[in-house]
């Protein structure tokens, strides 16, 4: 933890000591707070702060355009036991972005995660389940070309560990997307040995993964739905995963949020939830949700209420 | 760990919480969660302006005599999340061996019946709307506001434009919240324009 907060205060320098009032140059203070009643079965509810954090964008540009982009992003989560980075890159921007390297730390261009970050979310995508990390130490290019987007990133594969400490591990991921305003869809190639943290079924080894990753996102009126299926191998024996996240927008302050996920390794379980998302007043969100777990062991659910809150001002 | 010491333990979190929120709401404003978060802007401006070469992000920020202004023109007052600052987008290319601007960009998100509608317009070097693309919208009459029959109106408009359904412009039939939400969203960005073009830049623009 002390580590984690020599490395937040490093972060803020980065951003916060380059002169942010020099011309053409940009400088982004976001943040948020993300504070959770949880109501699990068989345990005493509990209040946590699940997430405070703090996101320094600055950029800076030739005559022609935004050129370098640094991003800064520190979270406290968990009551304040785990502080580390949260996405710490540079950024190379080239000709309207149509290519970009970055390299640090970065969310991983895998499946559904190359476009959309559920971490704030209560009903999450499963990259952490499946593939044991979704932050990783390394370079990426990324870029578009017409309708298609692509991303290509070689990592570590410490995850959210130093990257000093992967233990012989690496990961290479791909991804090639398609789309138009409605439909988009990518298929992406993960190969590597990771470091698997926190949210992997057996968190705390290296595993060997050879995976795959069809993800497919719908826009249409009211709906949003968003889907990953994801086969592969883990240390060679086969595994998969999948995900759906449907939303349904009832009025402007009201989503009706759903979620089915599946793991299937040596056993299958399953997890259904549903909740809403209120936008209550002035940025503050109420996300209810409830989550019901299936698998061999039986049958638990948990309720959880989320309060959260972000802003974003320029400097 | 004994009961004291955890009190103790709870009692600094807490109070470090704390602090970090206070700090946090006093740099505050309520941008995001209102404002359009407008994915691909690379994309959609190589899609607005093909004969751009990149483009520079411009930050102006509102005062409140600005916001006033805008709001007397524009009839009707200002969302909350408007009034803190404006992100301007100026597309360039090279001529001659010198950087100069073709045009400018902008996104704003209306209120639709069902949520956000994400409006992204182009502007030309003299303020004429050269190009009108709705990034996102979860109304139910989706095709309507796509449609180009619809969009076409606006090209060629400027801000001295009266930009109203029975003036200058025709209302599709069976979407009038979205179409509404649609053309103020639009007349609003056209006054920013106007309004804030001039301003000194948060970031140095």
């Amino acid at each position: 933890m002390r580590h984690g907060r020599s490395v937040l205060l490093g972060l803020a320098s980065l951003a916060l000591l380059t002169p942010a009032n020099a011309p053409g140059q940009a400088l982004t203070i976001s943040g948020g707070v993300d504070l959770r009643a949880l109501f699990p079965e068989g345990s005493e509810p509990a209040l946590v702060l699940q997430g405070l954090f703090l996101n320094a964008r600055k950029v800076f540009r030739d005559d022609l355009g935004d050129r370098w982009i640094v991003v800064a992003q520190g979270d406290a989560d968990d009551n304040f036991t785990e502080v580390r980075p949260y996405q710490l890159y540079l950024q190379y921007k080239g000709p309207l972005g149509r290519w970009n390297v970055r390299a640090g730390h970065y969310l991983v261009p895998f499946g559904l995660l190359a476009e959309y970050d559920t971490e704030r979310l209560v009903l999450t995508a499963v990259e952490e389940e499946n593939t044991g990390l979704k932050l990783d130490t390394g370079i990426q290019a990324l870029g578009f070309a017409g309708a298609w987007d692509w991303a290509t990133s070689v990592s570590t594969g410490a995850g959210r560990r130093w990257p000093g400490e992967g233990e012989g591990t690496y990961l290479l991921t791909a991804r090639a997307g398609h789309g138009s305003d409605e439909w988009r869809m990518g298929f992406s190639v993960l190969l590597g040995t990771v470091w698997a943290g926190d949210g992997f079924h057996d968190p705390g080894v290296t595993v060997r993964e050879r995976k795959m990753a069809l993800d497919l996102t719908h826009q249409g009126g009211r709906w949003t739905a968003r889907a990953e299926v994801s086969p592969g191998t883990e240390d060679g024996r086969w595994v998969a995963s999948a995900v759906a996240l449907p939303s349904f927008a009832v009025r402007p302050w009201l989503d009706i949020d759903g979620r089915y996920a599946l793991a299937a390794r040596s056993d299958t379980r399953h997890e259904l939830g549903i909740g809403a998302t209120f936008r209550a007043w002035r940025g503050w969100v109420l996300r209810p949700a409830a989550i019901l777990e299936l698998s061999p062991d039986g049958t638990t659910h948990e309720f959880i209420a989320q309060l959260y809150y972000d802003f974003s001002k320029s400097y | 760990m004994n009961s004291s010491h955890s009190f103790t333990m709870t009692f600094r979190r807490a109070t470090r919480l704390a602090s970090l929120v206070a700090l946090s709401a006093l740099c505050a404003t309520p941008a995001l969660a209102d404002v359009c978060v407008w994915r691909d802007p690379d994309k959609t401006m190589a899609r607005l302006f093909p004969d751009a070469r990149d483009y520079l992000t411009v930050t102006k920020k509102m005062t409140p005599a600005v916001g006033q202004r805008i709001e007397a023109q524009l009839g009707s007052r200002l969302d909350d999340s408007e009034k803190g600052e404006f992100n301007f987008y100026d597309l360039r290319a090279r001529r001659n061996g010198k950087a100069v601007s073709v045009g400018t960009a902008m996104a704003l998100a209306g209120r639709g019946e069902y949520g956000v509608i994400e409006v992204v317009v182009g502007l030309d070097r003299s303020g004429v709307i050269r190009s009108v693309y709705i990034q996102r919208s979860r109304e139910r009459t989706n095709k309507t506001i796509r449609s180009e029959d619809f969009l076409k109106q606006f090209v060629g408009k400027a801000v001295r434009d009266p930009l109203q359904f029975g003036k200058d412009l025709k209302r599709p039939p069976g979407a009038d919240v979205a179409t509404e939400a649609v053309r103020v969203t639009i007349r609003k960005m056209l006054l920013f324009h106007q309004e804030l073009a001039a301003e000194p830049a948060a970031t140095g623009g």
